[in-house]
């Protein structure tokens, strides 16, 4: 108790507690845009250790080098006990703060989503293994303070820690998976993988206890300790990175057991249960294009929310759309999603058919189909006319013209002259 | 049982810069005070006693045990108070913090602590200072509270490395008046090169030069030497200075 309760008052453990807070409260909440959702909230706590990091190693690798700066080594090589229970009670008090300064993060970051999700849970395994990865590295950064005790190691250290975890943002896979810190975002259509994490946490803490281990070697340590925490240190890691390098660092798998909550008949719109918040003003956008579709072609019988890019595909004879954040604007999109996909025209944008002018055209549409005409921004005469003749039409007429342009309006093959 | 330090054809060298070579020591029980001048190898034999630095070759018996053995030193550390001669702490603990983590470290345990450290600082007469930061301290201030670290946990074995210096004449006679007091329960090595301070407190002299012992013996002994037309205030310094200047033979 005493070297604990010295170290817990004189340490730089405590002391860069409310900073290391501070700075993973920020990072955290600046990778949220919603709190809806607990794998986006999940995935800003798992972020926050990229801006921890820096300043806790290097606290860390300072600490670890104060003992031989100070000439303590001396007393520890003469303790009367294993003379790694002294630097142990430093990294250990170290960790924790750096766990607890984790945790508090998370609490601060999770505290609201549990007040307004609406489906699911914290990715605990995620979680645990980001902080276990957090925790690892001040371990590592305080041995290598106790291996190389130099003045400037603190700083190299945290340097290093920075730009390592920048690099890493470049990467993906296996090498990926096996470096602590990470910006990931986990859609709610998915679920992590978690054996890559089971993997990570093995390896991340095998790392942490190898360097413990090896602070032990470094003063003296009786070998009847220091073999066996070698040997048990370099079994969880290996046996960790095996297994996150057999998954080839694969982060989600996908969700097959969502239960969409829907409403509505014509059209009947669905959505994640994770946005069920958000459903009402999807439908109401919804039943407006809807509406305006009615008697045509691109009649709208049922949507569904889907993740952007892969994965996107719709049931059968459904329509997509894309929400990230439970938000006027994000719902404006959703709309636009909606009215282009009823229209057909997503391939007037890009891809080999693009055409500017028949994807100008067929922004007319689009911006009729939503009831916002300011979406449409003529990029010549010919253009703003033939907006004007389409939006002056009565609705009849405008649901005849796209019965009669229906072949036209697919094909992204609409020309100025369609429309007078 | 022999005595509480011996030790045999002790080498050590930093490099090839050789500081002893074949050394032969005995320290007996009571005071025994390591004189020689700046560079004779008074650290360096003694970091060799509490094992900072291996010897190349010798052997060397610390409180009964063969300290070169494995696990050697670690049976007999919990019974050594060592005092280098950087006093080593982090400046932000306070002196009580200091002696109590020192306490803690050469094992003592946890319910004793607080008594023997309130016990060393009396002794060292820090009680006043307890509180205080150890980078607030003075220099002899300083050397006070190592001297505690290296007492608290009441060794078998007290090895001080220049503990006087830095210190006042009112604290030198008070530190003396500590190592004639803990000599009574431990066998006390100290070094130094203020051969006054020897006259005081030693029952045996070491006289290191050159990395050889060149007189090993009394007070009394080293001041028999002295010769006359040889520089001192007294005949301690005179006897010093007359064994220093005895040819040096090596082992």
């Amino acid at each position: 108790m005493t070297p604990l309760r010295i170290e817990l008052r004189r340490g730089p453990g405590l002391w860069t507690l409310p900073v290391l807070v501070g700075v993973g409260v920020f990072m955290s909440r600046a990778q949220l845009d919603t709190d809806t959702v607990w794998s986006y909230a999940t995935g800003a706590v798992t972020s926050a250790p990229m801006l921890m990091a820096p300043l806790a190693v290097g606290t860390a690798a300072w600490a670890g080098g104060r003992s031989q700066r100070r000439g303590a080594r001396h007393a520890w090589l003469l303790a009367g006990r294993n003379p790694a229970q002294a630097p142990l009670v430093e990294a250990g008090v170290l960790v924790a703060c750096a766990g607890v300064a984790y945790a508090l993060v998370a609490a601060v970051t999770l505290l609201p989503t549990a007040t307004v999700a609406t489906w699911g849970g914290p990715l605990w395994w995620w979680l645990i293994s980001a902080g276990v990865g957090f925790a690892a590295t001040v371990s590592v950064a305080y041995g290598v303070g106790v291996l190389l005790p130099g003045r400037f190691t603190p700083f190299i250290v945290a340097l290093l820690t920075y730009l390592a975890a920048t690099w890493n943002l470049g990467q993906y896979g296996t090498w990926f998976a096996l470096f602590p810190f990470t910006i990931e975002l986990i859609l709610p259509f998915s679920t992590p993988h978690t054996p890559t994490m089971q993997g990570q946490l093995l390896w991340f803490t095998g790392l942490g206890l190898l360097a413990l281990a090896l602070v032990a070697v470094k003063v003296h340590s009786p070998a009847r300790v220091v073999i066996p925490a070698i040997g048990a240190s370099l079994a969880l890691a290996a046996s960790g990175a095996a297994i996150v390098i057999g998954e080839n660092g694969r982060y989600v798998d996908v969700n097959r057991h969502i239960v969409w909550s829907c409403s509505g008949n014509s059209p009947q719109v669905c959505i994640h249960p994770a946005f069920a918040t958000s459903l009402t003003p999807i439908s109401q956008r919804a039943q407006a294009i809807s509406q305006r579709l009615a008697s045509t072609p691109f009649a709208i019988s049922r949507v569904e929310q889907r993740p952007r890019g892969v994965g996107g595909q719709p049931t059968p004879g459904a329509i997509a759309y894309a929400l990230d954040t439970p938000t006027t604007d994000h719902y404006d999109r959703a709309s636009l999603d909606i009215a282009i996909a009823a229209l057909g025209v997503d391939s007037c944008g890009h891809g080999p058919q693009r055409d500017r002018t028949a994807h100008a055209m067929a922004q007319i549409l689009v911006a009729w189909a939503v009831a916002d005409e300011k979406l449409f921004l003529p990029r010549d005469p010919g253009h703003q006319q033939a907006k004007v003749s389409f939006f002056n039409l009565p609705l009849t007429s405008q649901h005849q013209w796209l019965t009669d342009h229906a072949d036209a309006v697919r094909t992204c093959s609409l020309t100025p002259q369609s429309f007078t | 049982m022999g005595d509480p330090i011996m030790g045999h054809g002790l080498t050590q060298q930093y490099g090839k810069r050789s500081v002893f070579r074949g050394l032969d020591v005995v320290v007996p029980a009571g005071v025994t005070v390591l004189l020689g001048p700046n560079g004779a190898g008074k650290t360096t034999l003694l970091h060799t006693i509490v094992g900072l630095k291996r010897p190349e070759a010798g052997s060397l018996h610390v409180l009964g045990r063969d300290v070169l053995r494995r696990g050697g030193l670690r049976a007999v550390a919990a019974r050594i108070g060592f005092l280098p001669q950087v006093v080593s702490h982090y400046p932000g603990y306070t002196v009580r913090e200091s002696v109590s983590y020192a306490a803690w470290l050469k094992g003592v345990p946890e319910r004793d602590i607080s008594l023997k450290v309130d016990r060393a600082l009396r002794v060292m007469s820090l009680s006043g200072r307890a509180e205080s930061r150890m980078g607030s301290l003075s220099g002899g201030l300083l050397r006070r509270a190592g001297v505690a670290q290296a007492l608290v946990h009441e060794p078998d074995l007290v090895i001080l490395d220049e503990p006087a210096a830095g210190l006042d004449p009112e604290q030198r006679i008070e530190l003396r008046r500590v190592l004639r007091k803990v000599a009574g329960s431990a066998t006390v090595l100290v070094s130094t090169h203020v051969v006054d301070d020897a006259r005081h407190v030693a029952d045996t002299i070491i006289l290191l030069n050159e990395g050889a012992v060149v007189y090993t013996g009394t007070v009394a002994g080293l001041e028999d030497l002295a010769q006359p037309g040889v520089d001192g205030d007294s005949d301690l310094e005179r006897g010093y200075l007359t064994a220093l200047r005895q040819p040096v033979v090596p082992a």
